[in-house]
């Protein structure tokens, strides 16, 4: 992955209550060039809290360039993360792309309806999610110009 | 005519019959009384017996009445000209009256003698009612029994309608339970799949970063487990395709088989030429109103198993179709010449992940090919069986659509 000098530090949440999942996923993405910071919100509602308070803060570039959220979390799902973010005039801006073990095309809907940027299905087949991976941080970081890049 | 009439009436030669002996006035007034009261009187039975008749038109011999009719009349006429006799002289007329109650008297004799016998047969008033009496007696068993027969048909009736809502409620309460069970295996299926990814994703993780400290045999057993966590997530897609195959809406629509079994063929290209397979469709396959992407997997399933399950060296397939004259669908067939099931097992194959031979025989896959096939087959409708020869080959037929069966 190429990043011009200077650039600003992308910051990658994820939301991701399995800590084995997180770690499988981090490590992809740092085995593949992500160098960037990841902060993991083992909640929704921590995540929620969170980019509220860096909200309030009133800084947009404190907040995320990527928001990667899984979907079935305990207590509020991914879902509804994905609707309180996209609700919300300052936070609508984050990209957010849901990670999900499940496929079923009832999630998926209700997922971009919510208003989910993309929707990407977790393989257990490592091999399969390290190709996936790739091909995520190929377009979100290096096909996609996202809100946290630099002014010019 | 005329003449005969006149000379009829004509009185000449006679003389009034006061004129004839010494009649007192009392004596002559009493027959001429006489004779007019009996001339009333059998002037009216003739009328009471036409209106008789014509109230009762069903009643037996009216032909005699008739004649009987005929007879008193013409004695009322009698009478009346014998009291008419005493002024106007008129034998000649009552002699031709004569003649013909004479005439009608005899034939009203005749007739009585004729129908005697008949008559006779008829049954009397009082028998008639007493038979009246024992058929209303009769008819009105017959209908309590009618009655009783009713009641118990409604009874039954009863019953049936309430076996019919239990059985609504059993299907209502299955259906639920269905639905149930499949949203119980979707979030099953849903939650294995998360520790199997870690479990696969750590041991590969150990062969990257701890491989080199490992031996070979440590190494080959670490190498296992991400081959044992794909397969059994191969097996939990399998349960969960076969689980929401209960619960999807069909949504049928006109569709070209041949088109399907074309594009299913093309998708398996590769395997048909590896395998230097022969595939036979000697004739288009029909448009059937079915789910276009489930009728290409049960082709998938079908052809890839006839593939798969193959020991000749040139495999022969043929996808083709029979509709008979009397039978309401067409029966598709996928037929080979592979290694054929034994017919013990031709309900077996059917089961979920059952298997009749070794895993790594034959290409191996999930298990559950021809358990989806026929789970999608009997969602439409349809049903799927097996003829084979072991040895010689198989022939998988199933139908779409309501069958006789």
């Amino acid at each position: 992955m190429t990043r011009p000098a200077g650039a600003h530090e992308p910051f990658l949440g994820v939301v991701e209550d399995s800590p084995e999942d997180f770690d499988t996923l981090s490590r992809l993405l740092r085995r593949n060039g992500f160098q960037g910071s990841l902060k993991r919100y083992p909640s929704g509602e921590e995540a929620l809290a969170h980019l509220r308070g860096l909200r309030d803060a009133g800084d947009p570039t404190d907040l995320p360039c990527l928001l990667l959220l899984d979907l079935n979390l305990p207590g509020c799902t991914g879902c509804q993360v994905a609707e309180e973010i996209k609700g919300d005039p300052f936070l609508r801006a984050i990209p957010i792309v849901v990670l999900s073990t499940s496929a079923h095309e009832r999630d998926v809907e209700s997922c971009y309806r919510a208003g989910a940027n993309g929707y990407l299905q977790k393989p257990v087949d490592l091999e399969r999610f390290r190709e996936l991976v790739r091909a995520l941080l190929a377009f979100w970081f290096d096909v996609t110009v996202l809100p946290c890049a630099p002014h010019a | 005519m005329r003449d005969l009439l006149r000379s009829l009436f004509d009185p000449s030669g006679f003389r009034p019959r006061w004129q004839c002996g010494d009649w007192s006035a009392l004596h002559g007034w009493v027959h001429v009384v006489s004779d007019l009261a009996i001339f009333g009187a059998y002037l009216t039975i003739p009328l009471a017996l036409l209106y008789f008749l014509w109230k009762r038109p069903d009643v037996a011999f009216p032909r005699i009445l008739v004649l009987f009719g005929v007879f008193i009349l013409s004695c009322g006429a009698g009478h009346a000209l014998e009291a008419a006799i005493f002024w106007t002289p008129v034998y000649r007329l009552s002699g031709a009256v004569k003649v013909v109650t004479a005439v009608a008297s005899w034939f009203t004799v005749l007739a009585i003698v004729r129908i005697t016998p008949q008559a006779l047969t008829l049954p009397g008033l009082k028998r008639t009612l007493a038979d009246l009496e024992s058929e209303m007696k009769e008819r009105k068993r017959a209908e309590e029994a009618l009655r009783a027969r009713a009641d118990e048909v409604e009874r039954v009736n009863g019953e049936l309608s309430a076996t019919k809502t239990s059985l609504e409620q059993i299907v209502a309460e299955l259906s639920r339970s269905n639905r149930e069970l499949d949203e119980f295996a979707y979030a099953a299926s849903h939650d294995l799949k998360e520790p199997l990814r870690g479990i696969n994703s750590y041991a590969t993780f150990l062969l990257e970063d701890y491989g080199s400290s490992l031996d070979a045999e440590g190494s080959r057993m670490l190498q296992t487990m991400p081959r044992l966590t794909s397969r059994l997530d191969r097996l939990i897609d399998a349960l969960l395709h076969y689980s929401r195959l209960g619960r999807i809406d069909l949504a049928c629509a006109e569709v070209d088989l041949g088109e399907v079994v074309d594009e299913v063929l093309d998708g398996l290209r590769v395997a048909v030429e590896e395998r230097k397979a022969q595939v036979r469709m000697p004739r288009r396959l029909p448009r059937v109103r079915c789910n276009r992407t489930l009728l290409a997997e049960v082709f998938h399933n079908l052809i890839s198993n006839a593939l798969k399950y193959n020991d000749k060296d040139e495999p022969s397939i043929e996808i083709g179709y029979e509709q008979r004259a009397d039978a309401p669908v067409p029966v598709f067939h996928v037929r080979d010449n592979g290694i054929g099931v034994e017919e013990k097992f031709h309900a077996t194959v059917f089961r979920i992940f059952r298997r009749l031979h070794a895993r790594e025989a034959y290409g191996g896959g999930s298990g559950a090919g021809l358990t989806i096939a026929k789970k999608i087959v009997e969602r439409h409708g349809g049903r799927i069986w097996l003829e084979s020869t072991p040895g010689a080959g198989s022939t998988f037929s199933f139908t779409v659509g309501e069958t006789d069966a």
